[in-house]
């Protein structure tokens, strides 16, 4: 593994500005309309106008899973900010897309490039049936033989039934995860559902792709979140409250994790990698003690408890101890998801890395709520995005200044 | 010595009761007929991947290189156009440099038998295949469709010291009889005078061959240990057995004639019925015994063969009594629905057509038909399909093409719920090769929740799916 971390970043970036649509079923606003809502109050959170836009990235997986084209290239932003000339990109990376965006961005604004720049995550998924939308690409897309009919919670559910196998975690443990995400969730105004549930009904809901079922699956979902990052010399001459850019530190593996030999199908390899980076960069020895608060891409229970393994909170195979000591929930020692997670707050694939930033952002500047949790032991917080098979990852880490 | 090397047969793991389509279609006339169940192809099968069982539990570990011809003999061939045999020798990796299919007559089989024969004669090849697979296209709510099954048989024949069963006579009869029959754009099967067609075409055929296959072996009928032979059904071949010379061994053996066993535990198998008889009679036969293989259609074809020594060494692995023990129940629904609606689109939703491109399946044919994978000679690893360089050590060539055993253990499975599948759920599992390959494709013949992690697997060619009116084949898994 090629182990270079820089400095270049660290600290030189900061947040200003956030802005997130509520997730869910948005059958009421367009693409672009729920983009621009996202934007507009990332701008009014930093109280600067759109002029001080000098550049932008967009972040979406499959725009046409919703049959739209715009959101295939940047041109998007630039169309619905009325700002002809715009230099935008597109970034699309799997789940992982929103902050890979970020972290594009982030490069540009610490090259020098730009002072003060927009990040827009942006998906709609159901403008068509639920099934038609991930299900429907297992049929329409990919190789027509390899792995034809795995869907995304199939991949996940054949590391559920090894990690079963090798460590013990039952379905009674995954569903620990949802039901806490659910808790969580029904206490965030912008989450896409406002429901608790039980052990019990996550046991007896249909099955998906056994042995995941219905409440183990995050939804398909409409939303957008939206960032403006500028110099961190630069913050507090433009707003008084903002957080620090610590580590953006992304990992790529193969794809074909599910015809290698020596995949362990385990743990992510990706997310391993990404965190020692963005550990390393933070000079963190001991995650568990030097983060206060996590949002990580549990787009399967079974992913949550593999990401504790893998951001190192708990030894890999301790997963399932980590959510049944309750470590995770509001006033565990590391509350994890907050928001309620990709699972109750929804996931528009390219809006996800972006809304999962703006909660850690909430919740650093003790504007989370009902959520909140307590943040004054390190002011800092953990933001990880996994994409695809598990292939590609990356990990950020964020602080108040 | 000239004779039969190997043979095997076939049939599908589903079954369905007769007396079910009996219920369904108030056939109570012919309520004598409807006992037992008949085989039936699930929705991912069809006579190509019938064929390529056949032929693969027929060969078992013998070297393909010698079979320079392989006869593909059906009346339900998948491809109207294009050579099915290609697609089974492929499939089995069978180098041969002559694929045929003999297509359009109950007798395609016996009759492809005489080329075979005469091809290792010629010395055009030291062995050939004939395998015969059919899926009888009957109306729904005929006698005959419930009569009919789904299956197929092998026979590999050569020249050596060490066949199964000499060739010792043969005879053959051409001539056009009205019993059954259907035109290129005729979907089932047409019939009219069936006590026509049973006395004047089969009846008079089948005693007319025999009589011939009989002098030219100088043998009477009580010499006959066993025979194998085409029915229509189970009338006809208890008419047979009391107007043929045939009844001898037939009476003799009763209902454990294979004809009659395949008939009450599988169905009329077409063309693939008589061969797939040989099949079980040799699994039983003693050395010197005198076997008799009759076909059918439009005339007749009839074979004595005389069984050697070699018979005491040769067990298949398994046989066609295994493939007719291992068995699912299918409702008729169901069975009907696999035969009526989802022919042309398996597995999936019928609003979305599978992503397909010609060129990756011809650029990936060894991989996804031939079933061969990509080993690094740097560090071993082994990669299906093939790719450009060796993910776990890094190396951009080196790569040997291995042949994968069809085996494998299961390190992990999900059962799909949300994919529309006409049996729900779709198994996807994860297979370790012991070739050193890792797989994860799909499950077939039975419940994917059954499976454990460490579980015995195989792998059987089925049809993916259908996109741009192409059968896409590959390797599904299913429990040993």
């Amino acid at each position: 593994m090629c182990a270079k971390t820089s400095d270049a970043l660290r600290d030189k970036v900061a947040i200003i500005g956030m802005g997130c649509t509520r997730f869910g079923v948005l059958q009421e606003k367009s693409f672009a309309e729920q983009g621009l809502e996202a934007v507009d109050e990332a701008l009014a959170d930093a109280g600067i106008e759109k002029e001080r836009i000098e550049a932008a990235w967009l972040g979406t997986f499959d725009p046409n899973i919703g049959g739209s084209f715009p959101g295939y290239a940047g041109d998007f932003v630039a169309d619905i900010l009325g700002m002809p000339g715009l230099p935008v990109t597109r970034v699309t990376n799997y789940c992982a897309t929103g902050m890979d965006a970020m972290r594009n961005a982030a490069f540009a604004v610490a090259a020098g490039m730009y002072d003060v720049v927009l990040v827009l995550g942006n998906e709609k998924m159901r403008d068509v049936a639920s099934r038609d939308s991930l299900i429907r690409q297992v049929v329409t897309t990919g190789h027509p033989i390899v792995q034809k009919g795995l869907t995304a919670p199939g991949l996940f559910a054949l590391m559920a039934r090894r990690h079963m196998e090798a460590f013990g975690t039952t379905r009674e443990d995954l569903a620990l995860v949802a039901v806490k995400n659910h808790y969580n969730g029904n206490r965030h105004p912008k989450a896409m559902f406002h429901k608790e549930i039980t052990v019990d009904d996550v046991l007896k809901a249909p099955m998906i792709s056994e042995p995941l079922g219905l409440y183990d699956c995050t939804p398909t979902s409409d939303g957008a979140a939206a960032a403006i990052l500028c110099r961190a010399d630069l913050a507090p001459k433009l707003t008084d409250e903002y957080l620090l850019i610590e580590a953006l530190e992304m990992a790529t593996i193969t794809g074909h994790r599910y015809g290698r030999r020596n995949e362990s199908l385990i743990g992510f390899e990706a997310t391993q990698i990404a965190a020692q980076r963005a550990y390393e960069v933070a000079g963190i020895r001991d995650p568990l003690a030097a983060i206060d608060v996590a949002e990580v891409h549990d787009c399967f229970t079974i992913t949550e408890i593999l990401n504790y393994e893998d951001l190192g909170f708990v030894p890999k195979g301790q997963g399932a101890h980590f959510i049944r000591e309750g470590r995770s929930s509001l006033e565990g020692d590391l509350p994890v998801n907050p928001s309620g997670g990709l699972k109750c707050f929804g996931h528009p694939i390219g809006a996800s890395g972006v809304r999962m930033t703006y909660v850690i952002y909430e919740q650093l500047l003790g504007r989370a709520g009902a959520t909140q949790v307590p943040t004054d032991h390190n002011g800092r917080g953990l933001v990880h995005n996994l994409g695809g098979p598990g292939s590609v990852c990356v990990v950020g880490l964020y602080h108040r200044p | 010595m000239l004779g039969i090397v190997a043979v095997n047969g076939y049939v599908p793991y589903y079954r369905l009761a007769r007396a079910a389509i009996g219920d369904a279609w108030r056939l109570e006339q012919a309520h004598d007929m409807l006992i037992g169940e008949r085989a039936v192809a699930s929705f991912d099968e069809d006579t190509i991947t019938l064929a390529v069982e056949a032929t693969l539990h027929t060969l078992e570990d013998r070297a393909a290189e010698g079979i320079g011809a392989l006869f593909f003999a059906s009346t339900t061939p998948v491809f109207l156009e294009k050579n099915n045999a290609a697609v089974i020798a492929a499939a089995c990796d069978i180098p041969a440099p002559l694929t045929l299919d003999l297509t359009g007559s109950l007798r395609s089989a016996t009759s492809a038998l005489a080329l075979a024969f005469d091809a290792v004669l010629a010395e055009r090849t030291a062995q050939a295949l004939v395998v015969a697979a059919d899926m009888r296209p009957a109306e729904p709510g005929t006698l005959a469709d419930a009569i009919g099954g789904d299956g197929a048989a092998a026979i590999l024949v050569g020249d050596s010291d060490d066949v199964l069963a000499e060739l010792i006579a043969e005879a053959h009869i051409s001539a056009p009889v009205l019993d059954t029959w259907r035109r290129s754009h005729d979907r089932y099967l047409q019939t009219d005078d069936e006590a026509f067609a049973l006395q004047t075409g089969y009846i008079h055929f089948m005693n007319a061959v025999t009589e011939r296959l009989l002098t030219q072996g100088d043998i009477t009928p009580d010499q006959l240990a066993g025979v194998a032979l085409y029915a229509p059904d189970g009338r006809a071949l208890m008419r047979l057995a009391r107007q043929s010379p045939l009844g001898v061994p037939l009476a003799r053996m009763g209902m454990t004639s294979p004809a009659a066993l395949l008939l009450m535990q599988a169905g009329n198998l077409g063309a693939a019925f008589a061969p797939a008889q040989l099949a079980l009679l040799l699994e039983n036969a003693h050395p010197g015994d005198l076997i008799a293989l009759v076909g059918y259609g439009d005339g007749a074809d009839a074979y004595l063969f005389r069984v050697t020594e070699a018979i005491d060494a040769w067990k298949p692995r398994r046989s066609l009594r295994h493939w007719l023990e291992r068995k699912g129940d299918l409702t008729y629904t169901l069975a009907h629905h696999f035969r009526e609606n989802w022919r042309d689109k398996p597995l999936w939703s019928p609003t979305a057509e599978p992503w397909t491109s010609l060129p990756l399946l011809h650029r990936e044919q060894a991989e996804l038909l031939r079933f061969y994978a990509q080993q690094c000679t740097s560090c071993g690893a082994v990669w299906w399909p093939h790719r450009p360089n060796c993910y776990d050590c890094g190396a951009q060539s080196g790569f040997e093409m291995v042949r994968l055993s069809r085996r494998g253990t299961v390190a992990s499975f999900v059962a799909e719920w949300a994919v529309p599948t006409p049996m729900p759920p779709l198994g996807m599992v994860t297979v370790d090769t012991p070739e050193g390959a890792r797989i994860t494709t799909q499950s077939t013949d039975g419940d994917p929740r059954m499976f454990a992690i460490g579980d015995e697997v195989e792998f059987a060619l089925r049809v993916f799916h259908t996109a741009k009116n192409v059968p896409h084949y590959s390797w599904k898994v299913r429990k040993v």
